[in-house]
């Protein structure tokens, strides 16, 4: 498995912060302390693993971040989006999910694809049409269930 | 099915099979668990189609439940996922029967414990490779001490065998006398004198090779005397080097349970420790080392003080004192491991190393727990959440006796109290609710027959077995009804003998 790495820029008043690898027991933020700034995002792109340890570690360095904070999550993948919408405590109320992927399944050609969406593009937990990057489709179906896969939405 | 919807806000993964093993219904979590969207969930019809085990059939074991329709739950079951081939769960499956209006189903409801498993497995292997590298660390200690020891030890050799060869000489030149018959006595006592100074070699090897054995985990009564006077064996040759004298009083007879050779590696530490110290310093007085040994009846510890009467401690190094790599000693003479190390040795002793402030010279005292206390609480451990198991106090000045009949008595998973001082075994039998003594007849302190007076005079009810050679039997005759003694084990003694009478004691009537 391959360690939590964490790349950080810190421009005008946001720190950036890239998450690479699993969120598990090994994960330690603490380098992130002490370097708050009025907006602080977190990209999850690269994360391909979290575990119920590694969400215990996230959630005791959130709660750690001053409450002055903005705090953005950006291109969430499923698995973040899924302990979002289960555990109390992984969203920070008042935090910003700026944009994340949902599982689409085109029936013409059979394939499933992560869809990169802006969570202003969602409305009334339905999910918003989208084409299939592989053959072009214009209306592929949206492959998980809406009302629980969206239900984050209710938290922002 | 919206009669199974209460099993979406569940964080388990639950399947609904009806009577025909036809999956009807899946949570939303199942569709996280088994890492398939809705969609495909929904053409699985039976659960070997979604999940398999190599631990159990789980076709057979919901052709269980289905018969007794009453829940059922499994063992934890290594899953496999047919598609995720990556993907390695550790599950135990809850088969709850779900009856509604219209029909009978089971819920399967999958508990992951993969992180906990996992967790465990990963700290497992942590803490073996941790032990390892202590291991490693302690033999790499003793081989540094060996090393500083081996100039003082090839001296300590040279001795014994100049007097073996001197005496060879004597016997060669009397063998080439016409007239042996009149010098007999001097060829006897040559030849004694070498066989002799040949053991005293042979000593010497065979404690070195004791000290450098690896395999020393196991625990054993010892003789505190006998261990400390080994420590000193060890230590005198670099003493007499530094003219320095070691001294040692024993003001009680003390058995420690304990790695004899660890234990004997942190005596010469500190007494070598000192021996440098000292040697460093100039001495208007004789330089001198005392191991003191002793016992706290309120603390219920046995007691080794190591003082000397060189410089003593400055206060900045007290204050790191057990920490690794601090040395007083200069560059390439010392590891600065010795006192971090012998700390460690003493805790998994229950014992605690600790410095003691002095006037002058420097003070280091060992505190181990009295043999009772720590054999007992050393089973009772180890025996944790097994059925109740008998506990057997055995109270015998002989170390060697303790420890056979600790391996007897612990291989038939009773919990087995050594005790060598009678004082200390009915202290302990106040405390403890022992099922049953077995004593040795003849000690110093007092006979067998007035320590079973004693416990039964403190109320102890349970079955006292003497432990005595036949010239005794005359008194356990006497005894058996006035102190309502239950046996005798005659020495000398085997293993069938010992547990045979043990059972009989403790269930008297059955058949053994």
């Amino acid at each position: 498995m391959k360690r939590l790495t964490i790349n950080k820029q810190i421009l005008q008043d946001e720190l950036s912060v890239e998450l690479i690898g699993c969120i598990d027991e090994d994960s330690d933020f603490k380098e992130l302390a002490g370097l708050g700034q009025e907006t602080i995002s977190f990209d999850f792109d690269k994360i391909s693993m979290i575990n119920s340890c590694g969400i215990r570690e996230w959630i005791k360095f959130i709660d750690l971040l001053p409450a002055r904070c903005n705090i953005v999550y950006k291109n969430c993948p499923q698995i973040i989006i899924e302990q979002i919408n289960m555990v109390h405590g992984f969203f920070r109320e008042g935090s910003v999910i700026e944009s994340f992927y949902a599982p689409y399944y085109c029936d013409k050609c059979g394939k499933e694809a992560k869809v990169h969406l802006k969570s202003d593009t969602v409305k009334n937990r339905k999910a918003p049409k989208s084409d299939c990057p592989n053959c072009g489709n214009e209306n592929i179906e949206f492959d998980a269930i809406e009302g629980q896969y969206f239900s984050f939405l209710g938290k922002i | 099915m919206s009669e199974f919807t209460s099993f979406d806000h569940l964080f388990d993964a639950v399947l609904v099979v009806n009577l025909k093993r036809e999956i009807v219904y899946f949570n939303h979590h199942a569709s996280i668990f088994f890492k398939m969207p809705p969609r495909i969930l929904k053409q699985k019809t039976s659960l070997t189609q979604i999940c398999d085990s190599v631990d159990i059939d789980i076709e057979e074991w919901l052709s269980k439940a289905l018969l007794s329709f009453d829940v059922l739950i499994s063992p934890e079951i290594r899953l496999t996922i047919p598609h995720e081939t990556d993907l390695d769960y550790y599950v135990v499956l809850k088969l709850i029967p779900v009856q509604t209006d219209k029909s009978a189903n089971f819920a399967v409801v999958f508990h992951d414990l993969t992180v906990e498993k996992k967790l465990h497995l990963k700290y497992r292997d942590q803490m073996e490779e941790l032990k390892k590298t202590h291991g490693q660390i302690l033999q790499a200690d003793k081989l540094t001490t060996l090393g500083e020891l081996t100039a003082t030890i090839s001296h300590e050799i040279n001795n014994p065998l100049t007097i073996a060869a001197g005496n060879s000489e004597i016997i060669s030149d009397i063998l080439d006398l016409p007239n042996i018959e009149s010098r007999l006595s001097v060829l006897k006592n040559a030849n004694q004198t070498v066989t002799e100074s040949l053991e005293r070699v042979n000593q010497i090897i065979k404690n070195m090779r004791d000290f450098l054995h690896q395999s020393e985990d196991e625990k054993e009564y010892c003789d505190l005397d006998a261990l400390v006077d080994a420590a000193i064996e060890w230590a005198q040759p670099g003493a007499k080097k530094a003219n320095v004298h070691i001294k040692k009083q024993s003001r009680v007879r003390s058995v420690a349970l304990a790695n004899r050779i660890k234990l004997e590696q942190v005596i010469i530490n500190l007494v070598k420790n000192s021996i440098d110290a000292i040697a460093q310093h100039s001495k208007d007085v004789p330089a001198e080392v005392l191991i003191n040994l002793s016992k706290s009846d309120l603390d219920h510890q046995t007691i080794i003080d190591v003082v000397d009467n060189g410089p003593g401690l400055a206060d900045e190094i007290k204050k790191n004192l057990f920490k690794p790599f601090q040395s007083t000693k200069g560059s390439g003479t010392g590891t600065g491991l010795g006192l971090s190390i012998c700390q460690k040795i003493i805790e998994s002793h229950r014992g605690r190393l600790e410095h003691v402030d002095s006037q002058s010279g420097c003070h280091f005292r060992i505190r181990l727990p009295l043999i009772e206390v720590y054999s007992y609480a050393r089973n009772d451990r180890a025996l944790m959440g097994t059925k109740h198991k008998k506990k057997i106090l055995v109270l015998d000045d002989e170390v060697q006796i303790l420890n056979v009949l600790n391996t007897f008595i612990h291989n038939e998973g009773m919990v087995f109290i050594g005790s060598s001082t009678p004082l200390d075994s009915l202290n302990f039998i106040e405390k403890a609710n022992i099922d049953l003594i077995i004593t040795d007849f003849s000690m110093p302190e007092m006979n067998g027959s007035e320590f079973a007076a004693k416990a039964r005079a403190m109320g102890y009810e349970g079955p006292i077995l003497y432990m005595t050679s036949s010239k005794n039997i005359d008194q356990y005759n006497k005894d058996k009804s006035t102190l309502n003694i239950t046996g005798v084990i005659v020495k000398p003694f085997n293993k069938d003998d010992v547990m045979k009478t043990l059972r009989l004691a403790l269930a008297p009537g059955e058949a053994v």
